[in-house]
């Protein structure tokens, strides 16, 4: 098997902490294959005068199905919560499971070659 | 209708009707020129090997019906790789008034490889993914 | 973006083209239409073999009718044909107008930016979540009057 290039686009993994559910991925996708819901939460600090809004992030997906792994998404993030991956070996059975939510997309994907336990 | 051993996993051996509609066939190609799949003779596949329909690029409306005939003209055992995105879900012309969103709209789908387009490498794992399943 | 060199009048377009012909530009490399709302721009790319230079024409229609170029380029016709079934653009003199590309069924002149995409009116842009105060923002490729109307413009949407 040949070596997959380093920085090949197979996979865009999330790093849900770092995302803020600010939707600039979702809007600027030319595919609409991102999608997300959250909603916001005031959070109380000592010392502060009054609570902070807090966006908190419900729903993150990203339909494989569809994108056309432009990048544009990674490229917009100011948050740098999307970040490439070469793991290319992810088919599916159903359609629908090329969908993945937050917690599929925290890693590679399971048995890809760029997954590791 | 040419049939391949898998290089990295011998026991795979495939029938494969490659349908090559748009850009994504060029990978179909490129897994064969670099030697992942290995061309073998008909015969070496043994009857009752897998024959795969792979449809690789973008189907349209007016190229589904032939989709169909092919996948229907395929003989039993029988599975069909959706490969990249177009044929997955339309992919980038999924809004387009002329193209299929999906060709499981068409035939029924084994397994869809994500990418736009996918790599060879992964051609190779759905192949072996139906492939080996059917061993 | 427009191409190079001021508009051709429509009823100028075949003489133009007739004398690029004569300078040498023989070969048809590009004849195509832009949607520009009010009116349709028809743009021309000739290429001269002898040097491999080429010559850009264009010219805006603000009506349903142009000239067409076959009298003095019968390779245009495919091209013209192209125009009508996309743009709705009818060519005065072109012998054969039949569809070229479009089969039964299809929307009529899908490339007039007036015609709706179905898929993009019945699928909710997952942009438009998340606003606040329920501003409606404007979704990418589907012109408001689209969505505004009582009914959508696409036939069995509403």
């Amino acid at each position: 098997m040949n070596a997959i290039p380093e920085g090949a686009r197979g996979f865009i993994t999330l790093d849900a902490a770092a995302c803020t559910s600010c939707m600039i991925c979702v809007r600027e996708c030319p595919d609409w294959c991102i999608e997300i819901d959250s909603h916001t939460e005031q959070v109380s600090e000592p010392g502060a005068r009054r609570p902070r809004s807090v966006a908190v992030l419900d729903r993150f997906t990203i339909d494989w199905s569809l994108c056309m792994y432009c990048g544009i998404c990674v490229e917009v993030c100011p948050f740098d919560a999307l970040h490439w991956s070469s793991a290319y070996d992810y088919p599916a059975r159903e359609r629908r499971e090329l969908r993945h939510g937050i917690d599929d997309l925290g890693l590679p994907p399971a048995g890809s070659s760029e997954f590791t336990a | 209708m040419r049939s391949y051993v898998v290089a990295s996993a011998p026991h795979v051996r495939v029938h494969v009707r490659d349908l090559g509609l748009a850009c994504c066939a060029v990978e179909f190609a490129s897994a064969v020129a670099s030697g992942l799949l290995l061309p073998a003779p008909v015969d070496d596949a043994g009857a009752g090997a897998l024959n795969v329909l792979v449809v690789s690029g973008t189907v349209t409306d007016a190229l589904a019906p032939a989709v169909l005939d092919e996948w229907q003209a395929l003989p039993e055992p029988k599975a069909a790789v959706s490969f990249g995105a177009c044929s997955n879900s339309g992919g980038p012309y999924w809004d387009s008034y002329s193209v299929t969103p999906g060709i499981d709209t068409v035939i029924p789908v084994t397994t869809y490889v994500p990418g736009c387009p996918p790599r060879p490498e992964a051609l190779v794992a759905a192949l072996v993914s139906v492939g080996g399943a059917a061993a | 973006m427009m191409p190079p060199g001021p508009a051709v009048a429509p009823e100028d377009w075949v003489a133009t083209v007739e004398e690029c012909l004569g300078r040498g530009f023989v070969m048809l490399d590009l004849l195509t239409a832009v949607d520009r709302g009010d009116a349709l721009e028809v743009v021309l790319h000739l290429l001269r073999p002898d040097d491999a230079s080429g010559e850009f024409r264009h010219t805006v229609v603000t009506g349903p009718r142009l000239a067409s170029l076959t009298a003095v380029m019968p390779a245009a016709a495919w091209h013209e044909r192209e125009i009508r079934e996309m743009f709705g653009l009818e060519f005065d003199g072109l012998a054969d107008p039949r569809p070229l590309l479009l089969q039964d069924g299809a929307p009529d002149h899908p490339l007039r930016k007036s015609t709706p995409l179905p898929a993009r009116v019945e699928t909710p842009w997952p942009g438009a979540s998340g606003e606040s105060g329920g501003r409606s923002r404007r979704v990418p490729g589907v012109p408001s009057a689209w969505s505004q109307g009582e009914r959508s413009p696409v036939e069995g949407v509403t």
